[in-house]
């Protein structure tokens, strides 16, 4: 059991591409904590600095109480899951969970012992005599998962370890991954690309973009109140709706102009937004969620802007609209930029992750000349290219800076 | 427990705290903590050990800078694994890499070296030893000659007894040298036979024919050169050197005619008139060996002609194979054919057999005499003895060991080519031949034309393929080294190891350079094409 | 063309030509067991198809006949199998070494090392031998053991030949073993040398049998090196002993000289065999996923 401690870390590969940049963050003991961003943020490089992986540029890594810069992997006493989750071919289920204790040269008992309560605790008595190439894709993961565990290690670092897993296995993985750390109780160290995962899953999660930590959070925080605009963008799904817009002061009161309506502010914004008031007249960024757009017949009486409905997708319990208003969205870079490549130098096995939803969503709302993505409730009667009456709940709108991204908080 | 897959329906019980590690798993404790280190520590002792006492014996054999090589190459080895967790790829590429030097790098830099020295038969000494050489093998007869009683000392030891025959001079020759005795010391028995000083005993009988041999290697240095040789067994002269040495002005100088022989430069002592004296030694001279080729008509010819052949037989052979090898296997490569294994099998079989032994075999099945080819054709045919019937000899043989590579290669790469692409040819209206020339060919090609370059640089120093079959004959007419045969590399080998025209290593070295140009310019364009540098991120 | 509609009986034709192919790839093979077992020992005699059945000419590889000159056979049997077999161990066992500093190491000069290797391995083997001949001779001097006429100094001789050919290939199979593993196992605190023999060696199996395979068939085929460092024909190797069987005296020793090519195909066919289902897999690469 113990802490991990990122003070002021830098990562700069042997090409000059700086992966990871002044990066702290501290892992409470144990804590699930998830590392997330779009793929070649750093995330991963991260991570295999604390699995010793990685030499560390500049800035300490501390487990428990220990400074590990200078500590081999071995001596770091964690334990890592990954991706592919490197069984060895050759060597039985049963093999593969005491590998790292006959490394240790544990006694024999003990290493039957603990191969015996790892392999009941994930169900793979029956599969111990069998090769990897024998099992399923979710019974190899398990294997991974048991030879981190029989170790007892300080930390578990897991590098996207449900991401060769199909759709529906990787939601039953994510809920035993998360109980067995429960259980276990050890401090655990999470790498994804996927915001559902790290938001179902974590204690904390931690977003990273272009090797700079953004925002260490509860999940329900990083939803409700994200502190920029890449966090804004990249949590939640479909992602948040964000437009340049000016609020106009009038006396005491505020009042967001966006699309040539006029949607007051109440009084408990102002008060969550201490600094609103300083950007009055001034162009900002307006970010408001799918859910938090209506029809504007709902609300009747609410103030409201016209769309032009670009494209439909019917969900059944919901339905997702894609419509065009005359605001200018601000569109934020999700996609790699130069920082990847390190990641992927660096790590040359791994194959390119799939296509994420936010992607798809992106892509297909942009052929469509769409700026805005609204839930509507299902049965609603919408007609593709017919302009539709929308307004928004200006209770749960965020407020970025222009110029930093930073939310006006 | 461990080892192949069990029924999925084993019951908790049975693998119960039971697990032992496979053989596999376990060789990981081999190597670590104390195992692993005793292994490193007995290895490196032996290691030491073993180049220790060859650095002793260096050192005894005066070869100091060598053994302090030796001794230098030790230290890195210590230095390297004795060192803990440090310089790691080093402990894992030494062993690899020491091989390599000692026995691929050295040896090039050697020949490449060798190419720029004239270093032949009569030119492998080094000057100091081939000028002590000449004195040595030029010796004349003196004036003297004597009359010789062998015998023996105590310690068996031979010590000739000889008088002068004009002056009655006496001495005792011995292995160390001449010793002048007192004539009366010894005495003549009534048989006219010389009996020689005490402690002497004349060697008389089987016991002087015995030793017959001995006799007539025996020699008495003189001061000042020369010797004392024998003639049979009762007669002896003395020899004085033929040449000597002019420090000085670096000239071989005739005691007897005055002759000067003055150094050229090029490994020799001539004299004015070209006379050459017959040891010479190796000496730099410049690009003379490679030039040779172009301007010297007695190694252009042969040169020019093993070039030309080379190419030829090369050439033939990997078109001819890949030819027919690409027509059985398209022949083969039909779906549900019947035998297609077996047929393969078969006929891959020149394959598997090891290709010296099927050379050796067809030397003897294309005998000329009594080979069973000419047996069973109904005409003679001088397979091995006329020039143009052994070049289509070596080319035939070479095809048919060549072949079974091609079917092997021609199958797995018409195989992976998408049927798709064929079916589409045949529904746009292409008739079978316009299939094979513009769809299947061109795939087919892309996959094998980096391996065809590759075999055409594997034959194009196929040295057994030639060797073994005709010994690069036969002989041409020109009575050169190059046979008719012969191919650049047996040539090569011929000017360097094959004694009956006089070796010449250096000539030898320097087309061993022209073939290395060739082959690197051949496998460069193999290699870029497979584009193997791709995988060298 | 893959034309399904056609019958079976249109295929004579390619049965046909198959079969000419057939005979002519097997003759030679089949020759020799005829002459092998024929009764007429000499060339001459020889015909494809044997006139009566002996066993004499094996006999006469192993036993010295009456006046007739010693035999070696066996000696030479023996010599090839001893050094075919350690050049593939060794040949494998410092080649995967190497390998695997070049696949999983970074260190300065190991692009540049590759590319060294390559364009030695250029230089044909033959060019060398005049230096080869006098090191050896040089360090027999010193250590006689690795003299002229060992078979020691040849087996170190074809150990540094092929290494830079085997070395790319062990290297390309290695570097497709996904890292993971090496990581993984380092996690769990293995060190280089148990990655090594641990993780890697075993799941290059395919490759190392390959390379093995090819070092051993190699060693036995081989005859220019050995022809130079070899020089008593006790000491000799199989290809260098039946070519000076077959050269001195040609004619009569056909019958045993056919016995003992039947011998002497046996190691290298049992090679051939034994690691047949590697071959495929080693030299495609990147099997070993999952």
């Amino acid at each position: 059991m113990a802490q991990v401690k990122f003070e002021n870390v830098d990562k700069v590969f042997d090409n000059g591409v700086k992966a990871v940049a002044n990066m702290s963050l501290d892992v409470r003991d144990g804590e699930f904590l998830v590392l997330v961003g779009p793929s070649g943020c750093g995330k991963t490089t991260a991570l295999r600095m604390v699995a010793g992986l990685e030499a560390i540029s500049s800035g300490t890594v501390s487990i428990g109480d220990t400074v590990v810069n200078n500590l081999t992997s071995k001596d770091r006493d964690i334990a890592m899951v990954f991706q592919n989750y490197a069984l060895y071919p050759h060597l039985s289920v049963a093999d593969n969970i005491a590998f790292g204790l006959r490394l240790r040269k544990e006694p024999k008992e003990k290493i039957a012992k603990q191969v015996e309560w790892a392999a009941t605790m994930l169900d793979l008595v029956p599969y111990l005599n069998r090769r990897p190439k024998e099992l399923s894709g979710g019974q190899r993961q398990r294997v991974a998962m048991g030879r981190a565990i029989v170790r007892e290690p300080k930390v578990f670092l897991m590098d996207e370890p449900l991401s060769n897993l199909d759709a529906k296995l990787r939601v039953q993985m994510r809920a035993e991954i998360a109980n067995l750390q429960k259980q276990l109780g050890t401090t655990t160290i999470y790498v994804t690309h996927d915001q559902v995962e790290a938001m179902t899953m974590g204690d904390r999660v931690a977003v990273m973009s272009m090797g700079v930590l953004q925002q260490v959070a509860e999940p329900q925080v990083l939803y409700d109140a994200p502190a920029n605009i890449f966090v804004a963008g990249f949590i939640g799904t479909p992602p948040m709706n964000m437009f340049e817009a000016t609020v106009e002061k009038d006396g005491d009161s505020l009042a967001l102009n966006l699309a040539g309506a006029r949607f007051a502010l109440a009084k408990d914004r102002e008060w969550r937004y201490p600094r609103l008031s300083q950007y009055a007249e001034r162009k900002i960024v307006v970010g408001i969620r799918a859910e938090d757009v209506h029809a504007a017949e709902a609300k009747p009486g609410w103030p409201s802007v016209v769309g032009r409905l670009g494209l439909m997708e019917a969900l059944g319990s919901s339905q997702i609209g894609y419509l065009n208003i005359d605001a200018t969205k601000v569109a934020v870079a999700i996609q790699p930029k130069a920082p990847d490549d390190a990641t992927a130098n660096a790590k040359p096995a791994k194959g390119a992750p799939a296509p994420r939803a936010e992607d798809l969503h992106t892509e297909a709302a942009s052929s469509f000349v769409t700026n805005l993505v609204a839930i509507f409730p299902p049965r609603l009667p919408l007609k593709l290219g017919t302009d539709v009456r929308i307004t928004i709940d200006t209770a749960n709108i965020h407020f970025f800076d222009a110029q930093t991204g930073e939310a006006l908080r | 427990m461990t080892g192949q897959a069990t029924s999925d329906r084993i019951s908790r019980s049975d693998v119960s705290s039971t697990y032992r590690p496979s053989w596999l798993a376990r060789l990981l404790s081999l190597f670590s903590g104390t195992g692993g280190l005793i292994v490193k520590i007995v290895l490196l002792s032996l290691l030491n050990a073993m180049v220790g006492w060859a650095v002793i014996v260096l050192f005894a054999q005066d070869r100091i800078v060598w053994a302090l090589g030796t001794l230098a190459v030790l230290g890195v080895f210590d230095f390297v694994y004795l060192r803990p967790n440090k310089l790691l790829p080093a402990k894992f590429i030494l062993p690899g890499s020491v091989l390599l030097i000692a026995y691929l790098i050295v040896p090039i830099f050697f020949t490449i070296n060798t190419a720029f020295q004239r270093y032949s038969t009569s030119h492998v000494l080094t000057k100091a030893e081939a000028i002590s050489t000449n004195i040595e093998q030029n010796v004349v007869q003196g004036e003297k000659f004597f009359l010789m009683t062998p015998s023996r000392d105590t310690s068996g030891a031979l010590v000739l007894v000889l008088v002068d025959d004009t002056t009655g001079q006496t001495y005792l020759g011995r292995e160390s040298g001449l010793e002048e005795i007192d004539p009366a010391s010894i005495q003549v028995d009534e048989f006219g036979d010389v009996v020689p000083p005490a402690g002497l005993t004349a060697l008389v009988g089987d016991d002087l024919f015995g030793a017959d041999a001995e006799l007539a290697a025996f020699e008495v240095p003189l001061e000042g050169g020369g010797a004392i040789k024998t003639e049979g067994i009762s007669g002896a002269y003395d020899s004085v050197p033929g040449l000597e040495y002019d420090l000085a002005r670096d000239v071989m100088i005739a005691t007897d005619t005055g002759i000067e022989y003055t150094d050229n430069g090029r490994g020799s002592f001539v004299t004015s008139s070209g006379e050459e004296l017959v040891v010479g030694w190796r000496e730099y001279i410049g690009f003379e060996n490679f030039t040779a080729v172009v301007t010297n008509p007695l190694v252009r010819a042969p040169f020019l002609r093993a070039f030309a052949w080379t190419i030829a037989f090369a050439a033939s052979t990997v078109l001819l194979s890949f030819t027919i090898g690409l027509f059985l296997a398209k022949l083969l490569d039909k779906p549900k054919f019947r035998f297609k294994r077996l047929y393969r099998s078969l006929l891959i079989v020149p394959y598997a057999v090891p290709g010296f032994l099927s050379l050796l075999v067809f030397k003897g099945l294309l005998n000329d005499d009594y080979g069973l080819i000419n047996k069973l054709l109904p005409f003679d045919v001088p397979w091995l003895f006329d020039p143009w019937w052994a070049r289509v000899s070596v080319i035939l043989v070479s095809v048919w060991l060549t072949t079974p590579y091609f079917l092997l290669v021609c199958m797995g790469a018409l195989q992976a080519i998408p049927g798709e692409l064929v079916e589409a040819a045949r529904v746009d209206g292409a008739g079978r031949w316009q299939v094979f020339r513009k769809v299947t060919l061109p795939l087919l090609l892309v996959v094998v034309t980096p391996l065809i370059i590759a075999s055409f640089a594997y034959n194009f120093n196929n040295f057994n393929n030639v060797f073994l079959l005709t010994g690069g004959g036969p002989t041409s007419s020109d009575q050169s080294v190059a046979g008719a045969t012969d191919i650049l590399i047996s040539y090569t080998y011929k000017l360097a190891f094959e004694a009956g025209k006089g070796q010449d290593y250096g000539l030898a070295s320097a087309i061993s350079i022209y073939i290395f140009f060739i082959v690197a310019a051949m496998s460069a364009s193999g290699f870029l094409r497979s584009k193997a540098l791709e995988n060298m991120k | 063309m893959n034309d399904p509609t056609k019958r079976r009986g249109d295929d004579w034709w390619r049965h046909l030509i198959l079969w000419v192919a057939i005979a002519l790839a097997v003759f030679p093979p089949l020759y020799v067991i005829t002459a092998a077992f024929n009764a007429d020992q000499t060339l001459s005699g020889t015909s494809f198809l044997p006139r009566s059945f002996t066993l004499e000419n094996f006999k006469g590889l192993f036993v010295q006949k009456e006046g007739g000159a010693e035999v070696f056979f066996v000696r030479w049997f023996r010599a090839s199998i001893i050094i075919a077999l350690l050049n593939a161990f060794f040949t494998v066992f410092i080649g995967a070494l190497s390998a695997y500093a070049f696949s999983r190491f970074r260190f300065r000069g190991r692009r540049m090392g590759m590319l060294f290797l390559l364009l030695i391995q250029m230089f044909p083997g033959l060019l060398n031998l005049v230096a080869i001949y006098l090191i050896v001779l040089r360090t027999g001097e010193v250590v006689p053991a690795l003299g002229l006429n060992k078979l020691t100094a040849l087996l170190l001789v074809y150990l540094s030949g092929a290494m830079s050919i085997n070395l790319w290939l062990m290297k390309g199979f290695f570097d497709s073993i996904p890292t993971e593993l090496d990581e993984s196992a380092r996690v769990d605190g293995a060190t280089p040398a148990q990655i090594f023999w641990g993780v890697i060696l075993p799941l290059a199996v395919p490759v190392l049998s390959v390379v093995g395979m090819f070092a051993f068939v190699g060693t036995l085929n081989e005859f220019m090196t050995a022809s130079v460092l070899l020089e008593t024909v006790d000491n000799f190797t199989l290809p260098l002993g039946l070519q000076a069987y077959i050269s001195t005296n040609f004619e009569e020793n056909w019958g045993s000289f056919a016995a003992g090519v039947l011998i002497a195909q046996i190691p290298a066919i049992v090679g051939f065999v034994f690691v047949q289902k590697y071959i495929i897999a080693g030299l495609t690469q990147g099997s070993v996923k999952g």
